[in-house]
Protein backbone atom coordinates (compact mmCIF):
# COMPACT_ATOMS: atom_id res chain seq x y z
CA UNK A 1 0.00 0.00 0.00
CA UNK A 2 1.39 3.15 -0.74
CA UNK A 3 0.25 6.37 1.50
CA UNK A 4 0.34 9.98 0.00
CA UNK A 5 -0.20 13.19 2.09
CA UNK A 6 -1.70 15.83 -0.52
CA UNK A 7 1.27 17.63 -1.05
CA UNK A 8 3.26 14.85 -1.38
CA UNK A 9 1.01 13.34 -4.44
CA UNK A 10 0.85 16.75 -5.83
CA UNK A 11 4.55 16.98 -6.18
CA UNK A 12 4.90 12.86 -7.08
CA UNK A 13 5.70 11.45 -10.74
CA UNK A 14 4.31 8.41 -9.86
CA UNK A 15 1.89 7.02 -11.95
CA UNK A 16 -0.84 6.38 -9.54
CA UNK A 17 -0.26 9.18 -7.72
CA UNK A 18 -0.48 11.65 -10.83
CA UNK A 19 -3.39 9.56 -11.54
CA UNK A 20 -5.04 10.57 -8.37
CA UNK A 21 -4.27 14.01 -8.76
CA UNK A 22 -5.67 14.36 -12.01
CA UNK A 23 -9.02 12.69 -11.18
CA UNK A 24 -9.07 15.39 -8.82
CA UNK A 25 -8.48 18.25 -11.49
CA UNK A 26 -11.00 16.68 -13.96
CA UNK A 27 -14.35 15.93 -12.15
CA UNK A 28 -15.40 13.23 -15.05
CA UNK A 29 -16.70 10.03 -16.24
CA UNK A 30 -15.44 7.33 -18.26
CA UNK A 31 -17.45 4.71 -19.68
CA UNK A 32 -16.09 1.16 -20.47
CA UNK A 33 -17.51 -1.74 -22.45
CA UNK A 34 -17.28 -4.67 -24.40
CA UNK A 35 -20.12 -5.79 -27.10
CA UNK A 36 -20.00 -9.15 -28.36
CA UNK A 37 -22.67 -9.99 -31.54
CA UNK A 38 -23.16 -13.64 -31.05
CA UNK A 39 -25.37 -15.77 -33.37
CA UNK A 40 -26.18 -19.33 -31.88
CA UNK A 41 -22.81 -19.26 -29.52
CA UNK A 42 -20.27 -18.36 -32.24
CA UNK A 43 -19.02 -14.56 -31.47
CA UNK A 44 -19.23 -12.91 -34.88
CA UNK A 45 -18.24 -9.27 -33.91
CA UNK A 46 -16.70 -7.21 -31.11
CA UNK A 47 -16.54 -3.94 -30.19
CA UNK A 48 -14.74 -1.93 -27.59
CA UNK A 49 -16.75 1.21 -26.24
CA UNK A 50 -14.61 4.10 -24.42
CA UNK A 51 -16.39 7.38 -23.93
CA UNK A 52 -15.57 10.07 -21.40
CA UNK A 53 -17.80 12.37 -20.24
CA UNK A 54 -17.35 15.42 -18.27
CA UNK A 55 -18.22 19.16 -17.99
CA UNK A 56 -17.39 21.17 -21.21
CA UNK A 57 -15.16 23.16 -18.54
CA UNK A 58 -13.25 20.06 -17.91
CA UNK A 59 -12.69 19.15 -21.84
CA UNK A 60 -11.96 22.51 -23.02
CA UNK A 61 -8.72 22.85 -21.48
CA UNK A 62 -7.97 19.69 -22.31
CA UNK A 63 -8.34 20.18 -26.25
CA UNK A 64 -6.50 23.41 -25.65
CA UNK A 65 -3.66 21.38 -24.69
CA UNK B 1 -6.53 45.56 -17.75
CA UNK B 2 -6.09 43.71 -14.25
CA UNK B 3 -6.42 39.77 -14.49
CA UNK B 4 -9.42 38.28 -13.04
CA UNK B 5 -9.27 36.51 -9.61
CA UNK B 6 -9.74 32.68 -9.39
CA UNK B 7 -12.53 31.67 -7.04
CA UNK B 8 -11.53 29.43 -4.71
CA UNK B 9 -14.38 28.64 -3.20
CA UNK B 10 -16.73 29.81 0.06
CA UNK B 11 -16.13 30.29 3.45
CA UNK B 12 -17.76 31.57 6.39
CA UNK B 13 -14.94 32.06 8.49
CA UNK B 14 -14.21 35.96 8.16
CA UNK B 15 -10.85 35.78 9.44
CA UNK B 16 -8.08 36.69 6.81
CA UNK B 17 -7.10 34.10 4.76
CA UNK B 18 -3.53 33.25 3.03
CA UNK B 19 -1.53 35.91 2.09
CA UNK B 20 -2.29 35.18 -1.85
CA UNK B 21 -6.24 34.97 -0.67
CA UNK B 22 -8.22 37.73 -1.00
CA UNK B 23 -11.91 37.24 1.00
CA UNK B 24 -14.82 39.07 -0.47
CA UNK B 25 -18.03 39.03 2.05
CA UNK B 26 -21.10 38.55 -0.23
CA UNK B 27 -24.31 38.29 1.94
CA UNK B 28 -23.74 35.72 4.65
CA UNK B 29 -20.60 34.13 3.05
CA UNK B 30 -17.97 34.89 1.57
CA UNK B 31 -15.87 33.91 -1.40
CA UNK B 32 -12.57 32.89 -1.79
CA UNK B 33 -10.77 34.36 -4.29
CA UNK B 34 -7.01 33.38 -5.79
CA UNK B 35 -4.71 36.48 -6.62
CA UNK B 36 -4.08 36.38 -9.87
CA UNK B 37 -0.14 36.39 -9.51
CA UNK B 38 -0.48 33.09 -7.58
CA UNK B 39 -1.47 31.52 -10.78
CA UNK B 40 -4.91 30.75 -12.70
CA UNK B 41 -4.71 26.91 -13.83
CA UNK B 42 -6.63 24.26 -12.37
CA UNK B 43 -3.39 23.15 -10.59
CA UNK B 44 -2.68 26.05 -8.69
CA UNK B 45 -6.16 26.53 -7.81
CA UNK B 46 -6.07 23.01 -6.10
CA UNK B 47 -2.29 23.71 -4.43
CA UNK B 48 -3.78 27.00 -2.91
CA UNK B 49 -7.07 25.13 -1.75
CA UNK B 50 -5.23 22.42 0.00
CA UNK B 51 -2.96 25.26 1.31
CA UNK B 52 -6.34 26.89 2.72
CA UNK B 53 -7.68 23.25 3.95
CA UNK B 54 -4.14 22.51 5.92
CA UNK B 55 -4.93 26.21 8.25
CA UNK B 56 -7.72 24.48 9.22
CA UNK B 57 -10.67 26.74 7.54
CA UNK B 58 -13.55 25.43 6.54
CA UNK B 59 -14.65 26.47 3.22
CA UNK B 60 -16.81 24.79 0.22
CA UNK B 61 -13.83 23.99 -2.53
CA UNK B 62 -14.90 25.05 -6.39
CA UNK B 63 -13.81 22.20 -8.87
CA UNK B 64 -10.00 23.60 -9.81
CA UNK B 65 -11.02 22.89 -13.42
CA UNK B 66 -14.21 24.78 -13.52
CA UNK B 67 -13.16 28.46 -14.87
CA UNK B 68 -14.80 30.57 -12.09
CA UNK B 69 -13.72 33.97 -11.73
CA UNK B 70 -14.40 36.83 -9.37
CA UNK B 71 -17.08 38.67 -11.23
CA UNK B 72 -19.61 35.83 -12.38
CA UNK B 73 -18.42 33.81 -8.66
CA UNK B 74 -19.82 37.02 -7.00
CA UNK B 75 -22.92 37.25 -8.89
CA UNK B 76 -23.73 33.52 -8.10
CA UNK B 77 -23.36 33.88 -4.66
CA UNK B 78 -25.44 37.17 -4.50
CA UNK B 79 -28.30 34.64 -5.83
CA UNK B 80 -27.23 31.64 -3.84
CA UNK B 81 -25.87 32.15 -0.43
CA UNK B 82 -28.28 30.32 0.75
CA UNK B 83 -27.68 27.11 -1.16
CA UNK B 84 -23.40 27.99 -0.66
CA UNK B 85 -24.11 28.30 3.29
CA UNK B 86 -26.25 24.59 3.37
CA UNK B 87 -23.67 23.39 1.07
CA UNK B 88 -21.05 24.51 3.57
CA UNK B 89 -23.15 22.97 6.89
CA UNK B 90 -23.21 19.28 4.82
CA UNK B 91 -19.59 19.32 4.77
CA UNK B 92 -18.23 20.89 7.87
CA UNK B 93 -15.33 18.92 9.74
CA UNK B 94 -15.38 16.59 6.78
CA UNK B 95 -12.74 15.96 4.81
CA UNK B 96 -11.87 13.31 1.90
CA UNK B 97 -9.59 10.13 1.41
CA UNK B 98 -8.75 9.19 -1.53
CA UNK B 99 -8.35 5.20 -2.63
CA UNK B 100 -7.57 3.67 -5.33
CA UNK B 101 -6.84 0.12 -6.51
CA UNK B 102 -5.10 -0.65 -9.58
CA UNK B 103 -3.82 -3.36 -11.32
CA UNK B 104 -1.82 -4.22 -14.21
CA UNK B 105 -2.24 -5.80 -17.93
CA UNK B 106 -5.37 -7.87 -17.62
CA UNK B 107 -7.69 -5.10 -19.76
CA UNK B 108 -4.71 -5.13 -22.53
CA UNK B 109 -6.23 -6.45 -25.86
CA UNK B 110 -5.06 -9.97 -26.30
CA UNK B 111 -2.30 -10.93 -29.24
CA UNK B 112 -2.94 -11.16 -32.83
CA UNK B 113 -4.92 -15.18 -33.08
CA UNK B 114 -4.92 -17.31 -36.60
CA UNK B 115 -8.47 -17.10 -36.65
CA UNK B 116 -11.50 -14.23 -36.10
CA UNK B 117 -12.90 -17.00 -33.79
CA UNK B 118 -9.58 -17.81 -31.90
CA UNK B 119 -9.15 -13.73 -30.90
CA UNK B 120 -12.65 -13.25 -29.93
CA UNK B 121 -11.99 -16.17 -27.48
CA UNK B 122 -8.76 -14.97 -26.11
CA UNK B 123 -10.81 -11.50 -26.01
CA UNK B 124 -13.51 -12.80 -23.84
CA UNK B 125 -11.29 -14.38 -21.57
CA UNK B 126 -9.60 -11.47 -21.17
CA UNK B 127 -12.63 -9.60 -20.37
CA UNK B 128 -13.18 -12.50 -17.85
CA UNK B 129 -9.97 -11.88 -15.84
CA UNK B 130 -10.22 -8.12 -15.78
CA UNK B 131 -14.00 -8.40 -14.53
CA UNK B 132 -12.65 -10.62 -11.81
CA UNK B 133 -9.90 -8.31 -10.67
CA UNK B 134 -12.41 -5.43 -10.77
CA UNK B 135 -14.80 -7.07 -8.70
CA UNK B 136 -12.15 -7.97 -6.42
CA UNK B 137 -11.19 -4.54 -6.27
CA UNK B 138 -14.93 -3.12 -5.62
CA UNK B 139 -15.42 -5.76 -3.01
CA UNK B 140 -12.45 -4.32 -0.81
CA UNK B 141 -12.89 -0.76 -1.15
CA UNK B 142 -16.79 -1.81 -0.25
CA UNK B 143 -15.14 -3.19 2.68
CA UNK B 144 -13.19 0.52 3.10
CA UNK B 145 -16.73 2.48 3.40
CA UNK B 146 -16.88 1.07 6.85
CA UNK B 147 -13.99 3.67 7.67
CA UNK B 148 -15.83 6.48 6.47
CA UNK B 149 -19.34 7.78 5.90
CA UNK B 150 -19.92 8.79 2.11
CA UNK B 151 -18.71 7.12 -1.06
CA UNK B 152 -18.00 8.42 -4.25
CA UNK B 153 -16.79 5.42 -6.55
CA UNK B 154 -15.20 5.68 -9.87
CA UNK B 155 -14.02 3.45 -12.88
CA UNK B 156 -10.83 4.05 -15.30
CA UNK B 157 -9.05 1.73 -16.84
CA UNK B 158 -7.15 -1.42 -14.63
CA UNK B 159 -7.95 1.26 -11.82
CA UNK B 160 -11.16 1.45 -9.78
CA UNK B 161 -11.14 4.90 -7.34
CA UNK B 162 -13.66 5.69 -4.09
CA UNK B 163 -13.60 8.42 -2.71
CA UNK B 164 -14.70 8.79 1.84
CA UNK B 165 -15.64 11.47 3.50
CA UNK B 166 -14.19 10.92 6.97
CA UNK B 167 -14.21 13.31 9.93
CA UNK B 168 -11.26 15.94 9.26
CA UNK B 169 -9.62 14.89 12.64
CA UNK B 170 -10.16 11.00 12.55
CA UNK B 171 -8.40 10.77 9.09
CA UNK B 172 -5.64 8.93 10.29
CA UNK B 173 -8.08 6.16 12.27
CA UNK B 174 -9.31 5.91 8.64
CA UNK B 175 -5.94 5.47 7.17
CA UNK B 176 -5.18 2.68 9.61
CA UNK B 177 -7.67 0.88 9.27
CA UNK B 178 -7.92 0.63 5.52
CA UNK B 179 -4.13 -0.42 6.17
CA UNK B 180 -5.11 -3.04 8.30
CA UNK B 181 -7.74 -4.10 5.75
CA UNK B 182 -5.48 -4.40 3.27
CA UNK B 183 -3.32 -6.54 4.91
CA UNK B 184 -5.98 -8.94 5.79
CA UNK B 185 -6.87 -8.96 2.21
CA UNK B 186 -7.35 -12.97 0.49
CA UNK B 187 -7.74 -12.03 -2.67
CA UNK B 188 -5.09 -10.06 -4.85
CA UNK B 189 -6.72 -6.70 -5.08
CA UNK B 190 -3.81 -4.85 -6.92
CA UNK B 191 -1.92 -2.22 -5.61
CA UNK B 192 -3.90 0.20 -3.23
CA UNK B 193 -3.04 3.78 -2.97
CA UNK B 194 -4.66 5.97 -0.13
CA UNK B 195 -4.03 9.82 -0.53
CA UNK B 196 -5.28 13.02 1.68
CA UNK B 197 -6.88 14.44 3.78
CA UNK B 198 -7.87 16.31 1.04
CA UNK B 199 -11.18 19.20 0.61
CA UNK B 200 -14.18 17.07 -0.18
CA UNK B 201 -14.02 18.09 -3.49
CA UNK B 202 -16.25 14.51 -4.49
CA UNK B 203 -19.04 15.43 -1.63
CA UNK B 204 -19.88 18.78 -3.07
CA UNK B 205 -22.87 19.22 -5.03
CA UNK B 206 -23.05 21.15 -8.59
CA UNK B 207 -25.83 23.06 -7.69
CA UNK B 208 -24.68 25.84 -10.15
CA UNK B 209 -24.85 23.81 -13.04
CA UNK B 210 -28.67 23.59 -12.87
CA UNK B 211 -29.54 26.45 -12.07
CA UNK B 212 -27.09 29.35 -13.07
CA UNK B 213 -26.19 29.68 -16.69
CA UNK B 214 -23.44 32.20 -15.91
CA UNK B 215 -21.67 29.76 -15.04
Amino acid sequence: MTFASPTEALASRDARLVDLVDGLLHHGVVIRGDVWLTVADVDLVFLGINVVLASPDTIRPACAE
Amino acid sequence: MTAARRVLGWTMDMAAPLPGVDLCPVSSVSVLLLKPEYGSDPRSVLRWQLRLFETGREFLPVAPSSTLHEREGIAFTEAHAVQIAAELAQIAGRAQLTVAMTWQGVDTAPAPASNGQAWLRARRQTKAASDLRRQQAERFLADCTSAGGQVSIRHRQNRVECDLLIPRNGWKAAVSRIKTLAAGATADTGHLTVSGPWPPFSFVQPFWGKTDPVI
